[in-house]
């Protein structure tokens, strides 16, 4: 589904370059549920934003279900992403000014979708995270929990191929971790391919592959034993 | 559309949670719009469409210049009004001759202004009548005019109460019936008549009517001008004394003769109200631009989950066009109540009477349309800008707090510069028209115009039809005003309104026979004429009630006189004539020999016999019995308030002769407001009132970035702080990075007022070049702007760094 070959970003920092991404090569298949686990400042995030192709100023090779979002322009890549991404931040990052279904509601008016049918899409996905009671609340209005719900829900609601998470649970206490994660693993199963971020060795049980970053290097991926420190920086 | 209203929906629910942002920013729109439509209303009425005659592009006025470049209309008699509609040039004629008539028949006697009119007069406007028909040949066969009038709307909402059924009731005007045949609609106001009947000129070549031209299609006005000058050249080469002679014939568009240099002024006023509405839209792009860099968290996380920039763009633009849409709503209230007052300023014989100054259809789509732009151009900027969020810094950030991009930054520094320099450039304007008004209104007059009032009396028609018999009529009149309680003195004053024109002639020097293309100020008076208008005596003496009864044949001259013609002789007992005093006109009655010798006997000091922008001429003074017209001019001194004398005189002179008819009764303080000073009054006032806003709305502005940039750097004054940074400090650091663009838009607007100085100063009557006028101006500016930046440099200042540090 999602191949990743050389890939590697960098910031100008004074008078020399701070690498976040060393020569990223990495295959993902459909349905897979990962974890991305390292120290901080190991790259992970990095990794998330370009994969959700919030982040073009990366170099390398990006292919999408074959396409190549690496020679997309801008839009291309935002219409690319729109369409077959949805994001989960630890943070939540839920409009203010906007109810929950409101919020939910954004990404498919985005879209272009016609009113009627996005109330009907709104109103499942409301149902089925069983938050259908707080469809009018603001997020102020709501517990740490419950806002991560509404941010997955938001997430969701137009069907993507890919879900990215970052730190989804970061914020949360465990019993509400639990809920996020039970969540995810529904969705896994109902074929959506789950890439997450994590310090939580809970949280990263959850998965089926886990990815082991370090200093922007991918250092480890249970999926390929055979991948070594050394033979990653070699190999790239 | 759907996408729309979601946008319109959110937009309002932003407003309505900032309100102290939504209404400076629609306060900032509705000022400047408001002001703009306003003024575009009184544009619109003047210039663009003031006249509701068909082909008014096409109408004319005909002026015979002098040499200065002044003069007056073309008159003609009857057969000359042949040849002038024969013209190659010439689409149409129509003649004119206005008098004041009394309405009698009815409990007082009323004056009106009638007009006669040639019968083609309706057929040239084009107009219908709002009742009934306008006159026609038919009306006036072979010359003879029937007894019929038509009406105009304001005489006869006022005489006749708007009665609809007016057509066939009948009018005595001077003891003669007319029957009323129709009502010009409301803007038909030509000549200011009252009624208006048809008529022709007789067959006395001396009996002359003023002539409006109508253009042929596609004829330059040029060519129209030389075809005429034949034509008049033609009429006058057999009579010297004829005052057409040795004129150039000078063709201007009815708007140029009503307006002059006002149409230039009406302009600029627009100009300086575009300013304001840029300096508005200014401070609207630069709160929207703060709010903005505080929402980008807001705009990265729609971008993250699917807006394109164009979609946020899209809700960005919405959120300002509803501004200005709330705005432009607002500001066409302002307008309604503005165009009232801005009507009541505008100086009386400014502007054509037909011009109807009101919001409007064109006004309001104007309006409507100016809102949408102000929209999209003051938002644009802001939503290009924030459109494009740096996404994945400000989700990783995990921050809602952000202190914007460079190019944010100096965003905000070029509209705050903007904004000072065209706020400079308001400022002087107004200080150069304030300044030029008030010299206007200190100039030295030379003659004292408090408690003096002038008016006309009509002797009824067909009275007095000899000389003697006129002049012991007009005597008896300034008798009567002389004799009411409350006038110290009266005085005929025939040919000269001080201090505007008189009678321009040719005159001569005995002893100086060579000189030639002399001119002087004719004037016609009473002996009583310097006391009523306190005009020193400075040699010689006036002549007396007796040398007037008999029109002696003496005069004064004034200082100006002296200076140009005589400057090194004794001026008394000298000797000037006028061959223009022998005037073979129907209505006017001469003495013997006018046109001989006069000795002078005596000068007076220089009064403004000119206007007030032009220099005293030379004048002479001479009894009025000289040249008795049917209608006498008075002026009268009173010794209280001049309105209540005034009652008091009508009141007499009605009791002398019911059929006199009274017009013109005024002040020589108003007339001075109207005819004087009203436009520099009128361009001062509002160059102020657009000045003051300005520098409210760009303190407004000054304030509002400050104020941004002091929320941004909470923490970091915090930190200044903890580590013993002083207050001083604290505020040199925050004034500091606006003390640059303050002055940087001081340095343009001070260019900006020097590059428009000869702008300015045609349409403003002053000019900003003025040291002192850029000096205060500047030094105003740069007060208010301070302390719209030292109120929030002065709050971070007194912050406590502990809430400073804690501060998210």
């Amino acid at each position: 589904m999602i191949q990743l070959k050389k890939v590697e970003r960098s910031y100008k920092t004074g008078a020399g370059q701070t690498w976040v991404l060393r020569r990223i090569n990495l295959e993902i298949q459909q349905g897979e549920f990962i974890t991305v686990m390292g120290p901080s400042g190991a790259g992970k995030s990095s990794l998330l934003n370009v994969l959700a192709l919030l982040d073009d100023q990366w170099s390398g090779e990006y292919w999408f279900r074959d396409q190549a979002a690496h020679t997309m322009k801008r839009a291309g890549r935002a219409d690319l992403a729109k369409r077959n991404i949805g994001v989960v931040f630890q943070s939540y990052h839920l409009l203010d000014d906007l109810t929950v279904r409101e919020n939910i509601d954004l990404p498919l008016s985005y879209k272009d979708i016609p009113r009627n049918q996005r109330q009907g899409l709104v109103a499942n996905v409301l149902d089925r995270f069983q938050i259908v009671a707080k469809k009018d609340l603001y997020p102020s209005q709501l517990s740490g929990g419950q806002q991560q719900l509404v941010g997955v829900a938001r997430a969701v609601i137009h069907k993507p191929a890919l879900l990215l998470a970052d730190e989804p649970t970061g914020n949360l206490h465990s019993t509400q971790a639990r809920e996020i994660m039970e969540l995810f693993r529904e969705l896994n199963r109902e074929g959506t391919t789950i890439v997450q971020v994590t310090h939580s060795e809970t949280n990263a049980a959850y998965g089926s592959r886990t990815l082991q970053m370090q200093d922007g290097w991918l250092i480890g991926d249970t999926a390929n034993p055979s991948l070594e420190p050394s033979k990653a920086a070699v190999n790239g | 559309m759907n996408g729309l209203l979601q946008d319109l929906r959110y937009a309002v629910r932003q407003l309505r949670k900032s309100p102290g942002f939504a209404i400076t920013a629609v306060l900032s729109l509705t000022l400047g719009i408001g002001a703009t439509t306003a003024i575009f209303s009184v544009v619109y009425s003047i210039l663009l469409d003031p006249y509701p005659y068909r082909d008014a592009d096409r109408m004319v006025h005909v002026e015979l210049r002098d040499k200065t470049d002044r003069g007056f209309l073309l008159i003609v008699n009857g057969s000359e009004y042949d040849q002038l509609r024969r013209a190659s040039s010439v689409d149409d004629v129509f003649l004119q001759r206005q008098e004041t008539q009394t309405l009698t028949g009815g409990q007082f006697p009323i004056s009106v202004n009638a007009g006669q009119y040639s019968p083609n007069l309706f057929a040239y406007m084009g107009v219908p009548p709002l009742i009934g028909r306008g006159f026609t040949a038919t009306d006036a066969p072979s010359g003879k005019s029937s007894p019929v009038v038509v009406l105009s709307y304001l005489f006869w909402q006022k005489q006749f109460a708007g009665n609809r059924n007016v057509v066939g009731q009948t009018i005595e005007l001077n003891h003669k019936l007319y029957t009323v045949i129709g009502v010009t609609p409301p803007r038909f106001t030509w000549g200011d008549s009252d009624v208006y009947a048809p008529g022709m000129p007789g067959a006395d070549p001396h009996e002359y009517w003023n002539s409006f031209i109508k253009l042929k299609a596609g004829v330059k006005h040029t060519a129209a001008a030389a075809e005429l000058q034949l034509l008049v050249d033609r009429f006058t080469k057999d009579d010297l004394k004829d005052f057409r002679h040795g004129r150039r014939v000078a063709i201007v568009t009815l708007n140029e003769e009503v307006l002059g240099r006002f149409s230039g002024t009406l302009v600029m006023l627009f100009g300086a109200v575009i300013a304001l509405l840029v300096i508005g839209c200014a401070n609207v792009s630069i709160l929207l631009l703060a709010r903005g860099i505080a929402r980008q968290h807001e705009l990265a996380v729609r971008a993250s989950i699917g807006a394109s920039r164009t979609r946020l763009i899209r809700q960005l633009l919405t959120e300002s066009v509803l501004l200005s849409l709330v705005g432009a709503g607002l500001g066409v209230l302002v307008a309604y109540r503005g165009v009232g007052t801005l009507s009541a300023m505008l100086p009386l014989y400014s502007f054509p009477h037909e011009a109807t100054i009101r919001v409007n259809g064109t006004v309001l789509a104007f309006s409507a349309a100016l809102s949408v732009v102000t929209g999209i151009l003051f938002g644009i900027s802001p939503a290009w800008q924030l459109s494009r969020p740096p996404i994945s810094e400000l989700i990783q950030a995990n921050s809602a707090k952000h202190s914007g991009s460079a190019r944010s930054r100096n965003t905000h520094r070029l509209l705050i510069a903007g904004q000072v320099s065209l706020t400079l450039l308001l400022m002087a304007g107004a200080g150069a028209a304030t300044k030029a008004f008030l010299a206007l209104t200190h100039m030295p007059l030379g003659f004292d115009p408090d408690h003096v009032f002038g008016l006309r009396a009509a002797l009824p028609k067909g009275t007095n039809t000899n000389w003697q018999a006129r002049l012991n009529a007009n005597e008896a009149i300034r008798r009567t005003i002389q004799d009411v309680p409350g006038v110290t003195s009266a005085s005929v004053s025939t040919t000269w309104f001080p201090p505007f024109g008189g009678f321009d002639a040719k005159v001569e020097i005995r002893s100086k026979p060579t000189l030639t293309g002399t001119e002087a100020i004719l004037a016609l008076v009473s002996p009583k004429e310097f006391e009523t208008l306190r005009i020193p005596l400075l040699a010689g003496r006036i002549f007396d009630d007796a040398e007037v009864n008999r029109a002696a044949h003496l005069a004064l001259v004034n200082e100006a006189f002296v200076k140009q013609f005589l400057p090194e002789e004794n001026p008394i007992g000298q000797s000037v004539r006028s061959p223009m005093l022998k005037v073979e006109l129907p209505d006017l009655l001469s003495a013997q020999a006018p046109d001989d010798w006069l000795e002078i006997i005596g000068v007076v000091g220089d009064a403004r016999d000119d206007g007030l922008e032009h220099p005293i001429k030379p004048a002479v003074f001479l009894p009025h019995s000289f040249v008795l017209p049917p209608e006498i001019a008075l002026l009268v001194r009173a010794n209280g308030n001049p309105e209540t004398v005034i009652q008091s005189v009508k009141r007499r002179l009605t009791a002398l002769d019911p059929e006199l008819a009274v017009s013109q009764d005024h002040t020589l303080a108003w007339w001075l407001e109207t005819r004087g000073w009203g436009q520099g009054r009128f361009i001062a006032t509002l160059f102020s009132v657009f000045a003051f806003l300005a520098l409210a709305l760009a303190a407004a502005g000054l304030y509002s970035v400050v104020s941004f940039s002091v929320t941004q750097r909470t923490q970091e004054v915090g930190i200044r702080m903890a580590l013993g940074a002083p207050r001083t400090n604290i505020l040199r650091l925050v004034i500091s990075s606006t003390a640059l663009m303050l002055a940087a838009g001081v340095a343009v607007g001070l260019v900006l007022s020097l590059a428009l100085d000869r702008i300015i100063r045609d349409w403003a009557g002053g000019s900003p070049r003025d040291p002192a006028t850029l000096f205060l101006a500047a030094l105003i500016l740069v007060l208010v702007a301070t302390i719209a930046c030292v109120v929030p440099a002065w709050r971070a200042a007194t912050v406590d760094p502990v809430v400073a540090l804690r501060y998210e």
